[in-house]
Formats: structure tokens, sequence, C-alpha cells
């Protein structure tokens, strides 16, 4: 067998996608492997999963194999069957590996995995020589950094991530995509091939279908409401456990389907195909809705009660696609505020947009909406603005630094890692400029201008670093001088790296840029002194042109602040004559 | 300022037939890593939503 750069000029690679999470992982992850496939349909796709998570993958006639983690019997010997499982994966070839696995509780059984299993070109995280993690590639690294840390926000989904990743991947060894592709919709209500299971009574029209499990315990008054207020609409409530008469829910009622308890795949994906709307919070469901093209009334919960990917960031996991709600309370959930939100998302057919969500309160004798909540649209960005799914405010305010910042963020890692952002102008033209904003914005630059100057400093300080390893033929045996330059280059990069984390605790917002740094000296490829010094340097580059980009996004928003002068012609009316 | 291509690249593994070092430890730890996922799991570990 032979590296990646000899099979390249072939356009159809395997790719294997190593996914041991939870299954909304693996929804999230055909999500992107179905975008993935429509730019590049040559590419055979493979997925390894835990035991049980195959099933959503067996109703995909595009996915061209699924490995199963197996499971090991009382009686047998987990050494000999696992070694026996691993020989038989092994004996396959594969061109790209990406291991997407994200949950912290099955991330070391898919490193070692993604480590053992060969193929020419690896993503993801691993398992290194001293039995430590890292990871392969840039986004991994991102997500390690910027994701997994719970104080750094940013607008780029993970979906997203993964898909831009494999993009990339496939661009760089395999070349750019076919043209036309962009006619099919990765979502759609036949995604799955299932067998219908589920038959909906003639009772209503139409079906919104619920998640209580995800869900407040007052959805009930949300049922209530839609089923008080629409005589054409029913519900169906989709739950893991099942749901009786003491749930307060109106199972006798004609116009509910209690399907809570009774649901295989294949039913729930009946169900919510045959639903208009899916009411949840943070579940696998949503993620399982986002792939089926299901609108989605999405409660944010401060703390959720679903495990799993519950510590991922909402902004980051929540309901992928256009148009799902978003919703979250400051204090206690308000079930008629809630369904309020809902009644004004699914009359938007209606009212086309020229209502605002205020009006329509008033109108159906709502009140709460000035009670501190936010709502959120989710819209997928064209190309020309950054691409993606973004969750954009219903409810209009001030742009706060820290909002602004979690955009920011955004772009930063698209001028990283795509060597594109958005025109600045259109972005520093959409912010609600405030006194807060504008004054936060002045205070920093000062610390933007200390972390580049500290960034030359490490660049020149690596440099340095980088011409003495050079030198040393035999890094064990070299001369007092040498040893004592080394030395003193690795103290003053520590010493800078302090330098970063002082102006950070002042700035919290800049703080993803010490963990960036941080993550990327984590991930250090090289093998020997020259190499390590040579991606420190470029580490110090890449978080400069972060900084500067920062930066001058900042000195845009200033110079937007900045007062105008203004000429008095003939045409300004006195005042005393108005 | 785009990341250097090896950022993006992913690793490139020059000798497919070779086993990464430490392959046996690494298997023995993937099968305890499987048994405890295994003991962990509820029996019947939630496959639909």
């Amino acid at each position: 067998m032979s590296a990646v750069l000899d099979v390249t000029p072939r356009k159809q690679l395997s790719v294997l996608i190593v996914q041991l999470g939870e299954i909304e992982e693996v929804f999230r992850s055909l999500m992107a492997v179905k975008a993935v496939k429509q730019l590049y349909p040559e590419t055979k796709f493979q997925f390894v999963v835990r035991h049980s998570h195959d099933v959503p993958l067996r109703r995909l006639d595009w996915i061209d194999g699924i490995i199963e983690i197996p499971v090991i019997e009382a009686n047998e010997d987990p050494l000999k069957k696992v070694a026996g499982w691993v020989n038989q994966v092994i004996d396959q070839s594969f061109d790209i590996l990406c291991n997407w696995t994200y949950s912290k509780r099955h991330q070391r059984m898919s490193s070692i995995l993604a480590t053992l299993i060969p193929a020419a070109v690896k993503f993801g995280n691993h398992v290194r020589n001293d039995f430590t993690e890292g990871g392969f590639d840039a986004w991994s690294i991102y997500r390690e950094a910027w994701l997994r840390d719970q104080t750094i926000d940013q607008d780029i989904h993970h979906t997203d991530i993964i898909t831009t990743q494999l993009l990339t991947a496939l661009q760089v060894h395999s070349g750019d995509p076919t043209d036309d592709s962009s006619s099919s919709n990765v979502t759609s209500r036949y995604f799955f091939k299932t067998d219908n299971k589920v038959q909906f009574p003639k009772t209503a029209s139409k079906w919104i279908a619920v998640h209580p499990d995800s869900l407040n315990a007052r959805y009930e008054e949300v049922i209530e409401m839609i089923l008080r207020r629409h005589p054409d609409h029913g519900v169906v409530v989709l739950n893991e456990t099942a749901l009786g008469d003491d749930s307060g829910i109106p199972v006798d009622h004609p116009r509910v389907l209690n399907l809570s308890g009774k649901l295989d795949f294949d039913s729930l994906v009946t169900a919510l195909t045959g639903s208009a709307w899916l009411i949840a919070g943070r579940a696998p469901i949503v993620d399982l809705a986002n792939l089926l093209n299901v609108r989605i009334l999405y409660w944010i919960e401060a703390h959720p009660r679903i495990t799993g990917e519950a510590l991922g960031k909402w902004t980051e996991t929540g309901p992928y696609g256009n148009g799902n709600i978003a919703v979250r309370f400051a204090e206690d959930f308000q079930p008629e505020v809630f369904y309020a939100i809902w009644s004004y998302a699914q009359s938007e057919w209606f009212h086309k947009g020229t209502m605002n969500l205020a009006t329509h309160f008033e109108n159906i004798g709502v009140t709460g909406l000035a009670a501190a909540i936010e709502v959120y649209k989710s819209r997928i960005r064209s190309a020309q603005e950054g691409g993606g799914v973004s969750f954009e405010p219903v409810i209009e305010s001030d742009t706060t630094f820290e909002n602004w910042m979690f955009r920011l963020r955004g772009q930063v890692a698209r001028s990283w890692f795509c060597g594109w952002i958005p025109p600045m102008d259109s972005e520093v033209e959409k912010l609600k400029l405030n006194p807060a904003l504008i004054k936060r914005s002045r205070e920093i630059r000062e610390s933007l201008h200390i972390i580049e100057q500290v960034c030359t400093e490490g660049k020149e300080v690596s440099k340095g670093l980088h011409q003495v390893a050079l030198q040393i033929r035999n890094p064990k045996i070299m001369p007092v001088e040498d040893r004592e330059a080394i030395d003193s280059y690795g103290k003053k990069l520590i010493e800078l790296e302090g330098l970063i984390s002082r102006v950070v605790q002042v700035e919290k917002e800049l703080r993803c840029f010490l963990v960036w740094y941080q993550q990327l000296m984590h991930n250090l490829n090289g093998e020997t002194l020259d190499q390590m010094a040579n991606e420190t340097y470029q580490a110090f580059d890449l978080l400069s042109d972060g900084i500067v980009l920062v930066g001058a996004y900042v000195e845009r928003v200033l110079q937007k602040a900045k007062p105008k002068a203004i000429t008095l012609s003939e045409n300004v009316s006195p005042l005393e004559e108005k | 300022m785009v990341a250097d291509i090896r950022l993006l690249q992913g690793k490139i593994i020059e000798d497919l037939d070779q086993n990464p070092k430490n392959f046996t430890k690494l298997m023995e730890e993937l099968a305890l890593e499987i048994v405890e996922d295994q003991q962990d799991s509820p029996p019947a570990e939630r496959s639909n939503s």
C-alpha cells in the first residue's frame, strides 16, 4: 500500500467516519456526509458506530458500509474478540479516516480506533506515542479549543465544522467538487427509507410533534393551548418513556396521538415526517428532525436534563436548517409565551414578515414578551456571508460586545481555515451600535495591540530557537552554549504565554486566543526540536493574524461610531420654521 | 492568512502496512474501553431518539 499522494489523481476515494458518540452525533454526521456526498458523488462512505447506532445507517442506500463495535459476551475473552474484530477492520483500505466522535465519554475509544485503523490520511483525535491524545488537523484542534470550552462561544455549528473539515480534505486530496450538484436538498422527508408504521387519525389536518422528555414540566399547557386555539391541529406525543393518564396530557383527546413508549426508529421517522413541527428541548430527536426537514420550536434550557451532548453549547448543537425557532427564558418557562412564539412562526406564510412578534402577542392577547426572553430563528447563510447555519435574533436588541465576539470568533476561524471572510463593511453595517459596545471596543484596542506585540516577539524567539536547533547534529551531545540558548528560548516562550495569560485575565473576551495557542502547543507534531520551533512560529503567526483581524473590525466599528460633520446647505430648514 | 497546509490536509500516513507504535497496548486498552462502555450502557440503549 502507498500513501495518499499516489491515489490523489483518482476522484473516487473511500472515507471512513469514526462516530462512536451519542446517536445525535450520528445524525449530525449524516447531515455532513450527505452534504459532502452531493459535491463528491463518487466518494464511498463507511461508518464505524457503537452497537445499536447502526439502525439509521441501515436505512440509507448511499452509505457503503457499516462497521459496528463488537458486543462482548460474558463468556468471551474481550481481548481475543476485539483483536479479531480489529484485524477484520484493518484488512480494509481507506483513503481518508475522519474521527468525528465528540462525546467525552467515548473520545478515548474513538481515538484508539482512529490510531489503529490504517488510512492514507487521518483527521480528528488520535492517541500519540506517549498515550496522550491529540488532534491530527486544524478543525479538530479548534473543536477541542473553542467548542469544548464552555466559556468560549463562537458561531460555527458543529455540523458545519465537520462538513468543512471533510470538504477541505477532499478538495486537497481529490480536487475541486463537481459543479452540477446543488440541485437537490440535503435534508428531506424521504431522507431515510423506512416502512410507514404510523397511521395518523383523520381528526386533524396538521400534526405537531411534542417530545416531553426534553421539555419543561409545563409543556402540557402548551399542548392544551394548541388543541384549544387550533381546531384543525393535532398533537403527536413522541417520548421514549410511556406517558399515561397521569401525565397531564389529554391522552383520550381525539386530536392527540400518544406514541410515547412505543417508538422504534421507523415509527419515529414516520411520525416526524407526518408532523409540521417538532416542539422539543435538547435531545437527539431534534437532530433527527433536522435531517427530515421538520421545523422545530426549540427550548434552550440552561441545564439540559438529557445527557450525551448536554455539555455542548446550544449555538453549536442547536437545530440545524432554515426556519427553526429557538427560545430562551431568563427565568421561568412561560407556556403562554412559548405557545405564542410558535403561533407567530407557524403563521408566517400568512403575515409574510409584515407583522412583528410584539404585534402578534397583542393580537392574540398574550402578555409577557417584555419579560426577558431571547428568540432566534435559524437560517442557512449564503456562501457570500460565510455559509453554515446562523441563529438570528427575532427580537431586535443592541449588540453587546460578547455577542459581537461570538460572531467574530467564527470569522477568525473562517479566515484561518478557509482563507476567506465576508466583506467587513457589510458585517459592521449589521451591528446595532450603542455606547456600551463602542466603549468596550475602545477599551480592548490596547490589549489587542499588546497581544500582537507578544506574537511578534514569539515569532522572533521561535525563529531563534529554530536556528539553534538546526545546528544540533546529535540532541544528546551538544555544546553547553547551545543548551543554554535553547533553555533561554524555552523560558522566553513560557514568559510570553504568561503575558498573554495576564492580558486575557482582564479581557475575558480574548481568552479564546490563549486557549487556541495552548491547544496548538499541545498538538505540536514535529519530531525534532527544529520542527517544533517552526510550528511554534506558525502558531504565533496564526494568533497574530486573528488578533489583527479582530483589531481591524474594532477600528471599523469605532470609525462608524465617529460623529460625522454635516455641511449645512440651503435645503436645511431652520428649527424655528418647523 | 490561511493556516499552514499541514494543519488542513490532515495527517498523511507514509507507511500504511506498518502498525502504529504501542499496537498491542492500544488493542488491550480498546478491549477494556469496549467492555466498560458495554457495562455503562443500559441493556437496550436508545437507538432512535
